[in-house]
């Protein structure tokens, strides 16, 4: 092992020294946040326009509801181009000197708690986000970033009961328009909601469990629902929870002073109200951590196992051609055997790896911060969540490791029999289809988790890795993460002897690049 | 007896249809210069390969410094390979100590080492420039100075003057007798046949995979007859009676020097009784050894005739 540990450190020192390799650890991932940000910066920051139904059955709820989140999605507004005007003055301040946040029109100086209703009142009055936008940037004039917040720009509208419809009727008519993406039957507005809220006509908004549950009893378990294909729109089922809940309140006090003194703590308790995904079945009630894993970040982590690999397999199969074509290997096996020379290199390629991952991490969570001060808050968020997960964590890791152990065996292997890129490149085009293939296997799997094809997926070693770091976020029984595991480690391990024979076959191959018969036969043994 | 460096006995080696080496037995004994001479593809550097481990042969036994688990004694060989190899990126102090430290040293010891034998050969001043930017000779001479930095019992040099101009021969020479002078075993390849005779004590020769020779330099020339030169203006012809002289150029021109093949078993007091007897006339006798090249062509041609045959 100390043997594969200094070729280890030798390949690791080799490429961090790297001039070329280290501008691209750091090049590369902030040319990825601006290929992201460029789009941004095109749209001035604005974002999709969606509008959210509301289907009140009571009668009582609905205006009041819109209105307060019309208002709170004002106030946001606001307090966004407030941080994004603060922001810009303070890095004209470290530019050169000037910052006097005392001349920035009052509304932009104000914390997002310091809204009051009169300035949610001017905003209407002046303009809304025009007279917001104009304010901001007659002040910042140079200064001002052109990453504009994004304003939210849901629209609200009310949905009445074209007639007769009741209880799991009207469900039955949401769900089928939100999958159809169709107009709600009878609502004046001609669109397609993103989601709608449903009012029933016996709604009560008391959370079970809470004070004023027990005072009321178990007759009050009727809930608000709310429906939509969106996981954010989703994720603000307990904002609508609390509004609908304060709105009760408000009524019921006038009706009954009594409940004013019922316990405070119901608002901090879990909110009945019901959150259903359109589209895959529901899943209510999640916090928004289990939606985040459970979509973006597991792809995110999987995409972003296979861009490693991708650069990693090309590093590795560059060292392997350029000490072939050095003729190094000759003197290198006189001092180790192949094994741990193989060992040695992907140890300390996978390192070096993990290096420029961080590297690329800290530009790219460096660089936004730059743009965004919210994704620095998002960032931590994550940080936070996968932390408090550990088992995600750990599977995660293990299977990123196998992930990488897997491939870049193959690539090394592969590398060890060629002597210029133009010659591997026969080999490796079809090793990189084979793992653009294999990215495929989580969307295959989520399109259809129960057919055939997503369940022998996880179960293919190619995808593996892809497949179960996505599969991790939905808590798959044991025996699939022990198995797959073990499969991957067999897997590799097999590999590993296959890549023996080929490193010995190519060290001392000369003459024709292999083509793939020939390497089959040196795997199998059948080489004349 | 001496304690033999490496003996191979009954080694063969093919790859796919090509037999590389057929039944080589070698046994060389530790301490001294051993030269491994043959043609082009005879299967000097597969036998060098095996015997460093780092290819199996089909079958046959070997046994490198009393041990026939070759893996295990890696770090008490050193060996520059035929086909020369640095990396272009690092420097030479870097390379050695990365070598060293592959060999068993730590890194401080390496990199002293590496300074030393830099200094003692004279290229201190490559030391810290990029390999790329170095010769070929000056590559060549870094990386043998890698294949020894590891103080290494057996040294192995696959064709080491290849490529190099007389200087730098002399450079490699110079490393090689130091070897010897320190008690090592040094085995090296070469097309050169006066290299292998002013080096080497003991040599071996493969031809077709074959090995067609082993022993000293003296036995090896002793293969081929003596020439015999000698300058008279009289008519030697008759020479040929006696026993073991055979004319093999006569005078041509103004010349008067003949020259005849001696048998090792010719006696010498016969063939002077010759011209005693005869009161013949000679201005210079000279006796001629063959020289290698000769034994080489010679040894190598029979080979080949009796691969044909």
């Amino acid at each position: 092992m100390k043997a594969s540990l200094i070729v280890a450190s030798h390949e690791y020192m080799t490429l961090i020294r790297n001039r070329v390799v280290m501008a691209l650890a750091v090049l590369a991932p902030a040319f990825i946040v601006l290929a992201f940000l460029i789009p941004n910066l095109i749209q001035g920051g604005g974002g999709n326009q969606r509008s959210i139904a509301v289907w009140d059955e009571t009668g009582r709820y609905g205006a009041r509801l819109i209105a307060a989140a019309e208002e709170q999605d004002i106030r946001e507004t606001i307090a966004d181009f407030g941080r994004y005007a603060r922001n810009n003055v303070q890095a004209g301040f470290r530019r050169d000197g000037r910052a006097d946040l005392t001349r920035l029109p009052p509304i932009l100086r104000l914390e997002e708690q310091h809204i009051t209703d009169q300035d949610v009142a001017d905003y209407r009055k002046f303009g809304g986000l025009q007279w917001l936008s104009q304010q901001a940037f007659a002040f910042l004039k140079e200064d001002a970033s052109p990453f504009l917040p994004g304003p939210n720009l849901t629209r609200y509208y009310l949905v009445s009961n074209p007639g007769g419809m009741a209880g799991d009727a009207i469900i039955g008519v949401l769900r089928t328009s939100l999958e159809n993406e169709t107009p709600l039957p009878g609502a004046e507005e001609n669109d397609a909601p993103a989601a709608v809220l449903y009012i029933p006509g016996d709604i009560t908004t008391v959370p079970q469990g809470s004070e004023a549950h027990l005072k009321l009893g178990d007759s009050v378990t009727v809930q608000a629902m709310l429906f939509s294909k969106d996981e954010d729109i989703l994720e603000q089922a307990a904002t609508f929870e609390n509004r609908l809940y304060n709105l009760w309140r408000e009524d019921e006090i006038a009706a009954n002073p009594e409940i004013a003194a019922w316990d405070e703590r119901v608002a901090a308790q879990r909110l009945p109200l019901a959150a259903e995904k359109i589209g895959e079945g529901g899943n209510g009630g999640e916090s928004s951590f289990e939606t985040l894993i459970q979509n973006g970040l597991p792809f995110a982590l999987a995409y972003g196992l296979a861009i490693i690999l991708l650069i990693s397999s090309q590093l590795l199969m560059a060292g392997a051609i350029e000490e072939k074509a050095n003729r190094i290997y000759e003197t290198l096996l006189t001092a180790v055997s192949v094994r741990q020379l193989m060992r040695g290199k992907l140890i300390g390629l996978g390192a070096a790896t993990l290096t420029f991952v961080l590297i690329a991490a800290i530009v790219i969570s460096g660089m936004l911060t730059i743009f965004s001060s919210d994704i620095i808050d998002f960032l931590l968020l994550v940080l936070r969540e996968l932390l408090s997960n550990p088992f995600y964590l750990v599977g995660l890791l293990v299977y990123f490791v196998l992930g990488y152990g897997l491939y870049a065996t193959l690539y090394l292997s592969i590398g060890s029999m060629f002597e210029s890129s133009k010659e591997a490149s026969a080999i490796a085009a079809p090793m990189q289809i084979l793992l653009f293939a294999s990215l495929f296997a989580p969307v295959v799997y989520f399109e259809n988790a129960d057919s055939l094809l997503a369940k022998i997926i996880p179960w293919i070693p190619f995808s593996t890795p892809f497949t179960m770091i996505v599969r991790m976020a939905q808590n798959p029984p044991w025996w699939e993460i022990a198995g797959t595991i073990v499969l991957l480690i067999v897997t590799i391990a097999l590999f590993l002897r296959m890549g023996e024979k080929l490193y010995r076959f190519g060290i001392f191959h000369s003459g024709a690049a292999p083509n793939l018969k020939t390497i089959w036969r040196q795997v199998t043994g059948k080489a004349a | 007896m001496t304690a033999s460096a490496v003996r191979l006995t009954d080694v063969h080696k093919s790859f796919g249809p090509v037999q590389a080496v057929r039944g080589v037995s070698l046994n060389i004994p530790a301490g001294g210069v051993h030269g491994l001479l043959g043609p082009n593809g005879a299967g000097k550097t597969t036998t060098i390969r095996m015997i460093l481990d780092i290819l199996r042969p089909d079958r046959g036994e070997r046994k490198v410094l009393g041990t026939a688990d070759i893996g295990a004694i890696r770090n008490r060989l050193g060996y520059l390979p035929e086909e020369r190899g640095l990396y272009r990126g690092l420097t030479p102090i870097q390379t050695l100590t990365y070598f060293g430290r592959l060999k068993g040293m730590s890194a401080a010891a390496a990199r002293k080492t590496a300074e030393q034998l830099f200094e003692t050969y004279g290229i201190t001043d490559l030391a810290r420039r990029r390999v790329k930017t170095l010769s070929k000779g000056q590559a060549q001479k870094v990386q043998i100075l890698g294949a020894i930095i590891h103080d290494p019992e057996l040294v192995i040099l696959d064709e080491p003057f290849s490529g190099l101009d007389p200087v730098n021969q002399q450079v490699i020479e110079k490393l090689i007798t130091d070897l010897m002078d320190r008690g090592k075993t040094v085995i090296f390849s070469t097309h050169v046949m006066e290299h292998a005779e002013r080096l080497c004590d003991s040599l071996s020769l493969i031809a077709n995979g074959r090995q067609v020779f082993s022993g000293t330099v003296a036995e090896a020339k002793a293969l081929l007859p003596r020439q015999i030169e000698i300058d008279s203006p009289g008519d030697l012809r008759p020479l040929e009676s006696v026993n073991g002289m055979k004319l093999s150029a006569a005078p041509k021109g103004e010349s008067t020097v003949w020259r005849f093949e001696a048998d090792r078993a010719l006696d010498m007091t016969a063939l002077f009784r010759w011209f005693s007897e005869r009161n013949a006339s000679i201005t210079a006798f000279h006796t001629l050894e063959p020289n290698l090249r000769d034994v080489f062509v010679h040894i190598v041609g029979m080979a080949e005739l009796e691969d044909a045959a």
